[in-house]
């Protein structure tokens, strides 16, 4: 997997996160991020975010990491 | 007794009544009846109602050469005079309003005598070449010659007269003949009445008075937009489309859908034989209401230009020349390499795009294919690159992404927000409406970073301009909900009954945060506190507030948090539920909103059903008996990067220009030459094409059955006009296509393609062709409880649920101007041209815009050493090109603006990957750049025209070398 293409899907997620991560408790925050991830990315792309997640060489936004324990995982076919 | 009926309320229209009869003068709003006894027969009418109108309606018809129902009456030409009980001479019934127990007489020998000398004057002054006239068959001057029973003109030819008058023929599309012209000023109100234009004036006093344009231009060099209002208007052969000067008068009609913007405006296309000889804007149309711009109005040439692909092509590699097939060849080679692909890559190694230029049963019948076939949800359309956000943020709020009111709708605003939309360029039909409305005294807020013409229109000015910086919608919008709040301006009892208590409760204190307040958001957008406060008041103190918008609130990288922070002000103020308010998203291509609503979204099928939803599922299952997939797709960004990346192969697209229309071109043209298998469906070699291995030659809009539905949510019939050029509708491809993929699609008609979507939709089931047919347009939702359709969305609840207030913190773009680009880029769209510019850029509309300029501040050009016309390098992180500089005040310092209509400009190759947070959306609105003067257009510019050139060669070899006979 090229850097590039974790990049792409961490600086999206970080950007998501960012936007949502305004004016609400801490949990609700963590759903809204995983919510929309989970509902408007390709499995592929989330599989990508978990991946990035083990890789120090990226930076998540710690609500991105909190709602990782929410975003569905799936093997890719 | 006739009881009035108006033909313009909601039902009758609605029933499909007649609106193409002149009438004379225009409709009388007034809810006072008025009995009125006309040649001895009584009728009821509103109070304020002509006489003239009063007669036609009960089908008495009186003559009239200066009147038009369109136009204020201007009681000039006095054919129209009357007699009326109780009143001294003859009146013009058409200045004079009707009273209750007026008893009128419009014939008698008096009167007859009158109108005959009248006409005689008239004709006096008027060539008598009737039998070689333009007009011949089409000319109100004869008509009402022949209807006064005119039979000698006892004045002579020789005395003084404008026979000798010249005709401008500087306009591309109509000509002026000023001999014909008999100053009845119809041209000239139309011109200010309907278009709001006031390109024409009258010049001169009494006989030698004779119309000019501008301060006595050619039509070419004046104010005119070319709208063809007054050609519309004018009663004599003076004002006529070149195409009927050439070719005579048609010989039959039929009413279609204009294929450009979103405001979606109904025609009659007369035709000869199966030639469109002109497109008439079509009165019966709801959308438009017999207005028109230049594009849908003039623009159509491009349908048959010599440009077109009629037939398919393929070739193994994007550096062979094309060959010429068989659509059978063409489809089972696409069909292979798909399924090749897939075999080797995975199931979702393909998907497809689809086009807001295409109809709804074709876009439908493409996100089946993906589903269906493809076995994935690979699809997405180009509203990605527009209005994705728009789908986002109004299902978020109000739940229903679509917006909310009919056009019509604005003639009851009084305070009317415009925010990053330029009507009167983008959706000019729209924007002639709302300068009505603005000259009957509507106050006008814009907030957009460069000055539109809306702002300072012919008697009408905005109250606000609230000139921001790009990118900083959110802080702006956040500033205006903050002022409501905290002035106490809010509509609670709006807030309590409509709203969902818990999230007003976080938003408002949100929203009550001093740092959302104007003072401390003007370091962010640059907009004076006290201007913004003021704007902010006049909003939320009207009895009706609408708000319009367009790209310029989508594209950017907070694009949905704009939407939603704009449907939080309309909330916030009740402005929602009625006419004369709401969120309006102004939609650029015409069948955006019906893109959206088939379906193209990888996570939605159609009526916004997320794919994971198991009962919407298996609705769509049992009907296509196949599986689907229930997680979403990938978007066309995502496309991109897996492509790439390698794991995206194949793509078939649909009427869609990628290449051209998507940002950061050169990061779009590396995706495209990574894929094995680009299928485009086109009418022309796009340039998405000429990275293609399967051409596909497409109909135009004149050439298949189908639907549009506008951006008020309305469905029009688009209508066959001739037979396809290439031999298929859009719609067969894509069932042949399924069909090589070894599925049966089973439809012979686009009405059956709309029955299913009916069956499997629920805003959408009471739609079909035969309601199509009895209404004329349908705006959705559309079932049982609402069997005709519904204009105003909201109106009693939020479609079930209670509305949202969504939290929208203002979050800077990581695109900054910095030292090495100072400037901000903004990207938009001018009048004559459209989109990618492939339909409008092979019409004479060339003549107002054949290149993409730079358009920039005098101080930023002077600090550079630009001036006027040079070439100026434009340079981003993402690329550089080079465009012809344009000095101009509407840009605010530091920021510089283009178009992108032209593929060689390369606006795109400047515009970066970064975009919306919640779609993907592209921020083609903000780019931070360096601008330069050069001697030269860039290295990508000479690169590209090479590739391209190649890409021409390779197209006239597709006969083995031989240019294919037509
Ligand atoms: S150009 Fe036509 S509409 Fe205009 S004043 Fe002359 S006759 Fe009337
Ligand atoms: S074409 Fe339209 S803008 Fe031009 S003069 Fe006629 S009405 Fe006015
Ligand atoms: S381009 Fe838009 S405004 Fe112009 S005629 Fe077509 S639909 Fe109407
Ligand atoms: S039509 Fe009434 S004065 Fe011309």
């Amino acid at each position: 997997m090229s850097d590039d293409r974790l990049k792409y899907v961490v600086d999206m997620a970080n950007q998501i996160a960012l936007n949502l991560l305004h004016g609400k408790e801490q949990q609700q925050c963590v759903t809204e991020i995983s919510h929309h991830i989970n509902r408007f990315w390709a499995p592929s792309m989330r599989a990508q975010l978990a991946e990035a997640a083990n890789n120090d060489n990226y930076q998540l936004e710690g609500m991105v990491i909190l709602a990782l324990r929410e975003i569905k995982i799936t093997a890719e076919n | 007794m006739i009881n009035y009926y108006d033909p313009k309320t909601e039902s009758a229209a609605s029933q499909g009544a007649d609106l193409s009869k002149d009438l004379g003068t225009p409709i009388s709003k007034s809810s006072v009846q008025v009995s009125v006894q006309i040649d001895g027969v009584n009728i009821v009418v509103p109070e304020g109602t002509s006489v003239l109108r009063a007669a036609a309606i009960a089908d008495i018809n009186i003559p009239k050469l200066c009147a038009s129902d369109n136009l204020e009456a201007f009681g000039s030409c006095r054919l129209c005079a009357v007699e009326i009980e109780g009143m001294r001479g003859m009146p013009a019934s058409c200045t004079t309003p009707v009273r209750d127990g007026m008893k009128v007489q419009t014939q008698n020998a008096n009167i007859a005598k009158l109108r005959r000398n009248i006409m005689e004057l008239y004709i006096s002054d008027h060539p008598l070449d009737c039998l070689t006239c333009p007009a011949n068959g089409d000319c109100e001057l004869q008509d009402m010659s022949g209807a006064v029973g005119l039979r000698e003109v006892r004045y002579g030819f020789d005395g003084k007269n404008h026979l000798d008058g010249a005709t401008d023929s500087s306009n591309p599309y109509f000509s002026f003949d000023d001999s014909k012209c008999i100053v009845c000023s119809r041209c000239v109100r139309a011109c200010e009445e309907v278009q709001g234009t006031f390109a024409l004036t009258v010049d001169g006093r009494g006989f030698d008075s004779r119309i000019s344009a501008g301060q006595n231009q050619d039509f070419i060099d004046s104010d005119c937009v070319s709208c063809g209002a007054c050609v519309q208007a004018c009663p004599t052969a003076t004002l006529t489309e070149k195409s009927v000067i050439d070719n005579g008068q048609p010989d039959h009609s039929i009413v279609t859908t204009c294929a450009y913007c979103g405001v979606g405006c109904s025609f009659r296309a007369d035709m000869q034989g199966d030639k469109v000889l002109r497109m008439v804007p079509d009165k019966n149309g709801l959308a438009n209401q017999g207005h028109s711009c230049v594009k849908g109005r003039f623009a159509f040439g491009y349908a048959t230009h010599q440009d077109r692909i009629t037939s398919p092509m393929i070739r193994d590699n994007i550096e062979q020349d094309w060959r010429e097939v068989s659509w059978q060849e063409a489809l089972e080679f696409a069909g292979k390499r798909l399924t090749d692909i897939q075999d080797e890559y995975g199931r979702n190694s393909i998907g497809a795009i689809t086009s807001s230029r295409c109809t709804n049963e074709e876009t439908y019948l493409v996100q089946k294919l993906v589903r269906a076939v493809f076995q994935n949800n690979n699809v997405d359309t180009c509203a990605r690159v527009c209005h994705s956000p728009t789908g986002y943020g109004l299902k978020a709020t109000l739940n229903e992404s679509a917006g909310t009111q009919t056009f019509e709708s604005v003639m009851q605003s009084d305070v009317v927000l415009v925010i990053g939309a330029n009507p009167t360029d983008a959706h000019p039909v729209f924007g002639s409406l709302l300068k009505r409305r603005l000259r009957q005294g509507a106050k006008l807020i814009v907030a957009d970073p460069r000055s539109i013409d809306l702002i300072d229109s012919p008697h009408s000015k905005a109250q606000h301009h609230l000139k921001l910086r790009p990118g900083t919608n959110v802080a702006l919008i956040n500033a205006l909900a903050h002022v409501i709040v905290d002035e106490g301006l809010e509509d609670a009892d709006f807030i309590n009954r409509r709203c969902d208590d818990a999230s007003f409760q976080q938003w408002l204190q949100h929203i009550k945060d001093q740092r959302h307040s104007p003072e401390n958001t003007m370091a962010i957008t640059g907009v004076d506190a006290g201007e913004l406060r003021a704007a902010a008041r006049l909003y939320a103190t009207a009895n009706n507030g609408a708000i319009y918008y367009g790209l310029g609130v989508t594209e950017h990288s907070q694009g949905s948090s704009s939407v939603m922070a704009i449907a939080n002000l309309a909330m916030v103020t009740g402005n929602i539920g009625r006419e004369g308010v709401g969120v309006n998203p102004l939609r650029g291509q015409n069948n955006v909103q019906g893109s959206c609503d088939m379906g193209s979204f990888p996570h939605e099928l159609p009526g916004y059903r997320h794919v994971g939803e198991a009962s919407t599922r298996n609705l769509f299952e049992q009907e296509w008996q196949v599986s689907l997939d229930s997680e979403p797709g990938l978007r066309i960004p995502n496309m991109f990067e897996a492509a790439i990346h390698g794991d995206f192969k194949g793509l078939y697209c649909q009427g869609e220009d990628i290449a051209q229309s998507d940002p950061n071109t050169q990061h779009v043209q590396k995706a495209l030459s990574s894929m094995h298998c680009i299928i485009v469906q086109d009418i022309f070699l796009n340039e998405t094409a000429k990275y293609a291995h399967v051409f596909l030659p497409g109909s135009s809009f004149m050439e298949k059955n189908g639907t549009f539905t506008n951006a008020e949510r309305r469905i029009s019939r688009v209508r066959k006009l001739m037979p396809a050029l290439a031999g298929k509708e859009d719609w067969q491809v894509t069932v042949d296509l399924a069909k090589a993929l070894g599925y049966e699609m089973n439809y012979q008609h686009p009405s059956e393609i709309m029955d299913e979507i009916a069956r499997l939709t629920p805003t959408f089931s009471g739609v079909s062709y035969q309601k199509l047919e009895q209404l004329g347009s349908i705006q959705w939702p559309c079932n049982d409880q609402a069997p005709l359709g519904t204009p105003i969305m909201h109106t009693e609840n939020f479609v079930g649920e209670k509305g949202k207030f969504a939290i929208t913190e203002y979050v800077a773009t990581a695109e900054k101007a910095n030292k090495r680009f100072p400037l901000l880029l903004t990207t938009g769209r001018i009048l004559s041209q459209y989109n990618v510019g492939a339909q409008t850029r092979r019409t004479d509309n060339q003549v107002w815009h054949d290149q993409d300029v730079l358009e920039i501040h005098p101080n930023d050009a002077e600090d550079r050493g630009i001036n006027n016309g040079d070439w100026v390098g434009i340079a981003s992180r993402a690329g550089t090109t080079a465009l012809r500089a344009r000095i101009s005040q509407r840009m605010q310092p530091g920021v510089v603006y283009t178009t992108f209509h032209h593929p060689l400009s390369g606006a795109n190759v400047v515009t970066t990957e970064n975009s919306d947070w919640a779609t993907n959306c592209p921020e083609y609105k903000v780019t931070a750049v360096q601008a330069t003067r050069v001697d030269e257009p860039s290295q990508w510019q000479a690169e590209y025209e090479q590739f391209s050139q190649r890409q021409a060669q390779y197209l006239k070899n597709k006969n083995g070398g031989q240019i294919a006979e037509t």
